[in-house]
């Protein structure tokens, strides 16, 4: 039986609202907390094609990281030499059409959001947009606090017109 | 009345031939105009005169392994289809039809035996032939249709697996155009009869920096590593980056083409033989495939980076496909697209040698990502220190100025570099580091080819 409720569906609505709050303001670390031991974060890589199938050529990615590489950029970012992101982007990401689509059971719901982002480097004239969808799977605790398991970010171009995805999606 | 842009549309800093003369006489002194990274003039000069001339890296034969398949490549901005057609040979095409220009594929790749206008009805085959129209015999009894083909590559050769083509019906062959970087090639990719194939298309993305940019510092850039690069030695994810050019050699050869070595066996000690491969990948490897010079050059200099000339460079680097995990070995060529002054898209395939198991692709595929790609945590910094030649280009000030960047470094009287006479391989060997023969060497063949209109 499904376990999608308001409550649920509260919950996640209140996770996904204070992430990107945390994200945009460069709350890294308390971000880092809401991530699942047993993350994975991953974009994969999409090319042009008839069929939407056939637009994730399988095994391709352009990231895939467990909670050891997650960290490990956290600590790049916090060195001075971090020059893609120096200073930090300023990024105002707007999260919506949140759908719970399904209960995958123990607590864990899967979770389609749209997410536009964005951003601004340095004292960059050109503004930069990355717009994507992203399908999560969302573990959702006893008092409604929520864990992220799985992050998959899809994003709308094929060529990525941001210079580099050195900024969490 | 048209006239030549060349002469109609000063860009940023002057005329296209007194900025070709100004470099000429720069370069003599180890240096670079600005100009040429960001002038519209020079851009379009070449795509006429280096992409349309050059043979230029399409893609892997592995990419389009059916009858029928088909990707959709650049050749300098151009767009081009690169097909396999029915009796599996590889054409390359350029992509519109010849009745009124639409784009005949607008997806990466597929599969089709032919390619049918959506405008009109125009239909090619994947060959090129002019084969059909809508009421033909109504609209085009006269019309002789050899004279309507899709445009082709007059020549197309692959080596390695690796496809190129060239749009000069004067060019030399491939092997020839090559020359000296094809025995590096085979010490990078020919270690077993399997070769090589890419994990996947290329990652893709839009760096406002200038092609030549990538190229030059793929083909021999050691120096920017401890800084560009700083970071992942701070993180612990790298070693050796503060000794890395004491133990470098710049390969530099004719055409354009270049290679950085480095003795990974004085940097990281015997396990740093054949750029650190681990043991159950060197035990796969024939070093008997390739000569004794070149099984010397990749058990004690292998070079981790390299350019051909134009736009197409490899690195081989190892790290960890996540912290904690042994290093693995990763190979990834690339190719820095322009499109439009100071601007390219880089794209960037991750290799496997076609032995690995599963599991060994999957560590190398993911630690390559890791460091190099639109993510990675090297190759993120490079995309925004790369972002200001362009920049210094269109700067009044620095025109002014009569601005020119340097690259004077090794040469004689600068540093501690040395051409080394004892070399017997192709091209030179300038060592060690730090110094940037290969740079200017770079510089030196653009401005040759920049200067012969070949009209």
């Amino acid at each position: 039986m499904s376990n999608i409720n308001a409550d649920v569906e509260f919950a996640i609505r209140q996770f996904l609202g204070r992430e990107a709050m945390l994200l945009d303001n460069g709350r890294l670390e308390e971000w880092v907390g809401l991530l699942d031991e047993a993350i994975l974060y991953e974009i994969p890589l999409r090319i042009s094609a008839r069929k939407r199938e056939d637009e994730f050529p399988r095994g391709a990615f352009r990231m895939h990281e467990d909670m050891a590489m997650i960290r490990k950029r956290l600590e790049r970012m916090g060195t001075a030499e971090n020059w893609a992101e120096d200073p930090a982007s300023r990024t105002v990401r707007t999260v919506g059409s949140i759908f719970v689509e399904a209960d995958e059971g123990d607590g864990v719901f899967r979770v389609h959001s749209a997410l536009s982002l964005y951003r601004q480097r340095a004292i960059d004239r050109a503004y930069e947009w990355i717009p994507a969808r992203r399908i999560d799977l969302i573990r959702v605790i006893d008092d409604g606090e929520c864990r992220l398991v799985r992050r998959t970010v899809i994003l709308a171009e094929t060529i990525l017109q941001t210079p580099n995805l050195a900024v969490f999606l | 009345m048209i006239t030549d842009t060349a002469h109609t549309r000063p860009g940023t800093g002057g005329r296209l031939d007194d900025i070709l003369a100004r470099t000429r006489s720069e370069l003599e002194k180890g240096l670079v105009p600005v100009n040429i990274f960001a002038n519209a003039d020079i851009f379009d000069a070449e795509m006429e005169r280096i992409f349309a001339k050059s043979w230029v890296f399409l893609g892997f034969e592995s990419e389009i392994p059916e009858k029928g398949d088909f990707m959709q490549r650049r050749i300098g901005r151009d767009s081009v289809i690169v097909t396999r057609d029915g009796k599996g040979e590889i054409h390359v095409l350029a992509n519109f039809c010849r009745h009124r220009g639409t784009k005949l594929c607008q997806t990466d790749v597929g599969n089709q035996s032919h390619f049918r206008c959506p405008y009109h009805g125009w239909v090619f085959k994947n060959n090129g032939e002019w084969i059909g129209a809508p009421d033909k015999s109504k609209a085009y009894r006269g019309l002789d249709t050899r004279d309507w083909n899709l445009f082709k590559a007059p020549h197309v050769e692959s080596f390695l697996g690796m496809i190129f083509a060239s749009l000069d019906a004067d060019a030399p062959t491939l092997m020839d155009y090559l020359g000296g970087a094809a025995w590096f090639m085979r010490g990078l990719m020919d270690l077993h009869p399997g070769g090589m194939s890419p994990m996947g298309p290329p990652d893709r993305y839009k760096v406002r920096g200038d092609w030549k940019t990538g190229s030059e510092n793929f083909g021999g850039d050691g120096y920017h590593v401890g800084v560009a690069h700083g970071s992942v030695q701070t993180i612990q994810l790298a070693q050796g980056f503060d000794v890395l050019n004491n133990y470098s050699t710049h390969y530099v050869i004719p055409g354009g083409h270049s290679f950085l070595g480095h003795d990974f066996d004085s940097m990281f000690g015997p396990d740093g033989h054949v750029w650190y491969y681990p043991p159950d990948i060197q035990r796969h490897f024939d070093l008997n495939r390739i000569d004794p010079l070149l099984q010397d050059v990749v058990k004690k200099n292998p070079p981790i980076v390299g350019t051909i000339f134009p736009n197409l460079s490899f690195l081989r680097f190892f790290g960890p496909p996540s912290p904690g995990k042994p290093p693995a070995v990763y190979t990834s060529w690339r190719q820095w697209q322009p499109s439009g002054p100071g601007e390219m898209e880089l794209w960037s395939w991750q290799l496997k040698w076609n032995f690995m198991d599963e599991q060994q692709a999957a560590d190398s595929y993911a630690a390559g990502q890791f460091g190099f790609s639109s993510a990675g945590i090297f190759e993120q910094d490079d995309t925004v220190v790369w972002e200001g030649a362009p920049e210094a280009a269109r700067s009044v000030w620095a025109r002014k100025e009569k601005a020119s960047f340097n690259m004077q470094m090794g040469m004689e009287g600068m540093g501690q570099q040395v051409l080394d006479t004892s070399w017997e391989g192709p091209g030179e060997a300038w060592r060690p580091g730090p110094g940037e023969p290969s740079q200017r060497a770079f510089y030196r063949h653009w401005l040759r080819q920049m200067e012969e209109t070949g009209e």
